[in-house]
């Protein structure tokens, strides 16, 4: 015998809206769509010094809705390329004879589980993306200048809270902190010259600060694919894609 | 009333009828209570992680302290709001954390279905908000879910509820519902539209054209838990893999509503994030990547296999 429950019901008992309902209903599930397309069009489609477009108008119209609802994504998952990893390397110093302690995290070692690995190497790869140089456009650039202030603002932010936290972490009287960056061998590298993907070669110090000019055009990181796009200035369309990141020491 | 039989006026009929059929043709629950026990475990593990460090996370002296959160959004003239922006004491932040995580428990188990799926959206984005620094795809995988389940959590089905309903957690009788048809719907749109966007920003980046995007992302030390850099010796499969993947991410949109293309754009899914789970030490996002392609399965489908499951014990 057929299971009862496997039976579809007759069309008159299945549950019906009525027509205003559907209405209503057809309005904000498309209402809702739009939100959830926006962030991600607004972020492929910016295109340098263009006019406001309907896409750019339904972010800034749904933004409240958006934000809110936390679908403010770009969905960028290790776009446009997978890139190299960053690490953040820290030193607390005492004032009396205690030697100094130095690390480096996110730490396989000492972040487990993995999710746990995972949330410090994020903050070591968000630290990188918001990266802004000391030296931005000029006042008079306007919105630029107000931008770059922002990022730059929020990039030393975050560096004195990571600061802040392993001088409480150890009860140390100095930080200092180090950005890393470590880029794959290519795979010919890997290959021919057995060049591994932890070779010394492949870490390159980043300092705190980078001279220069810089427009502090964000990078998406790796898979975070998320990137606000009220982050971009109105010519950042370009940029983002080209953005060479801040200059690198000799490695160690 | 009688249809138009010719030109734009039958299209639009046509149209509408589809919509309809779409939107609001009742359905059962049983993927979407798969998908709430799903979300409440998943949701209960995120959370017992940032319990390992609640002070590093959310305390006084975290790594991001609430007030550059905060400061940050309020740059961004971002909408985003957490209570979490207000609350640095330690004593109540484990007060909110308990209870965010008992409300996790009662989504999986499908107690007070409708309130707990609520409440446990509202709790994760508020931790969201806060968090923003520490956060990566998962965090989006589990909220996209977690959203539409406020539509309807599938309480009807493996669940306190039920049970209390019913005398059983898996009654043999489950009612089909439109709002369990919308939460579906727009769970798969959201999926789709997560995809398209994944492939064409993949499009921008050189190493997704030239096939070197596999390479560069397995060779990263930092991800990597599986050593695939032997896929070195053979350039061509890891070309292959890059334009594959690339392909599968922007013709899903298309092909997963076909009967016949549904099958193999699932299989893929689950390849892909299987390998970013075993691979690149992401498990917890392959999964929830996993979790959500599940929402194309049929409900009818899920019956048949617990209710033979069922029998069977029976």
């Amino acid at each position: 015998m057929a299971r009862p429950s496997a039976e579809t019901p007759p069309a008159a008992s299945r549950p019906r809206l009525p027509r205003w309902a559907k209405v209503v209903v057809s309005t904000l599930v498309t209402v809702h769509l739009i939100a959830v397309v926006a962030p991600p069009l607004q972020l492929q489609t910016y295109v340098p010094g263009a006019p406001a477009t309907p896409v750019s108008f339904a972010f800034r119209t749904l933004q409240p809705y958006i934000d809110l609802l936390y679908l403010n994504h770009g969905y960028a998952f290790f776009a446009p390329d997978p890139g190299p990893s960053h690490l953040v390397r820290y030193r607390a110093t005492f004032a009396h004879d205690r030697p100094s302690i130095e690390g480096v995290f996110p730490d396989p070692k000492k972040h487990w589980p993995r999710l746990f690995y995972h949330r410090h190497f994020m903050l070591a790869e968000q630290l990188h993306s918001d990266y802004a140089g000391p030296s931005g456009p000029p006042p008079e650039a306007g919105a630029e200048h107000a931008f770059w202030r922002m990022r730059r603002d929020n990039y030393l932010a975050k560096w004195g809270g990571f600061e802040r936290r392993i001088q409480a972490l150890y009860d140390a009287d100095a930080v200092a902190l180090e950005r890393i960056e470590h880029r794959q061998p290519d795979w010919y590298e890997h290959r021919q010259y057995g060049l591994r993907l932890n070779d010394p070669s492949l870490y390159a110090t980043l300092p705190r600060d980078a001279e220069g000019p810089d427009l502090g055009v964000p990078e998406v990181s790796p898979e975070r694919g998320q990137l606000h796009p009220s982050d971009l200035p109105r010519d950042a369309g370009s940029l983002l894609l080209k953005n060479p990141g801040p200059p690198v020491e000799a490695p160690r | 009333m009688t249809s138009p039989e010719f030109g734009p006026l039958r299209w639009l009929a046509e149209g509408v009828a589809g919509w309809d059929r779409f939107w609001f043709t009742p359905r059962k629950p049983h993927v979407l209570a798969l998908l709430r026990i799903f979300a409440g475990c998943m949701l209960l593990y995120m959370h017992l992680v940032w319990a390992l460090d609640l002070p590093g996370f959310l305390g006084e002296q975290a790594w991001i302290p609430a007030g550059v959160s905060r400061e940050h959004a309020a740059r961004l003239q971002s909408w985003a709001w957490s209570p979490l922006w207000y609350v640095e004491s330690l004593p109540a932040l484990w007060a909110i954390h308990i209870a965010s995580g008992l409300c996790y428990l009662a989504l999986a188990a499908g107690w007070f279905s409708r309130f707990s799926a609520i409440a446990s959206f509202a709790f994760l984005v508020a931790y969201c908000h806060r968090l923003e620094g520490a956060l990566f795809g998962l965090d989006q995988a589990v909220a996209m879910i977690a959203l539409y389940l406020c539509i309807n959590p599938g309480g009807e089905f493996a669940s306190v509820d039920a049970w209390r309903r019913t005398g059983s957690f898996f009654p043999s009788s489950t009612p089909e519902t439109i709002t369990a048809n919308l939460a579906t719907r727009l769970m798969q749109l959201h999926l789709c539209i997560v995809y398209l966007f994944g492939g064409l920003s993949k499009l921008r980046g050189e190493g997704w054209w030239d096939g070197g995007a596999i390479w560069g992302a397995i060779s990263n030390y930092e991800y990597q838990t599986l050593d695939l850099t032997w896929l070195a010796a053979a350039p061509w499969l890891l070309a292959t893999l890059t334009h594959v993947t690339v392909a599968w991410e922007l013709s899903y949109i298309a092909l997963v509503w076909n009967r016949w293309t549904r099958p193999l754009v699932l299989v893929m899914a689950v390849l892909v994030h299987a390998g970013i789970a075993l691979a690149m030490g992401m498990a917890t996002f392959g999964l929830a990547m996993m979790a959500a392609n599940a929402i194309f399965l049929e409900p009818a489908a899920v019956e048949r296999l617990l209710s033979r499951k069922r029998d069977g014990n029976d």
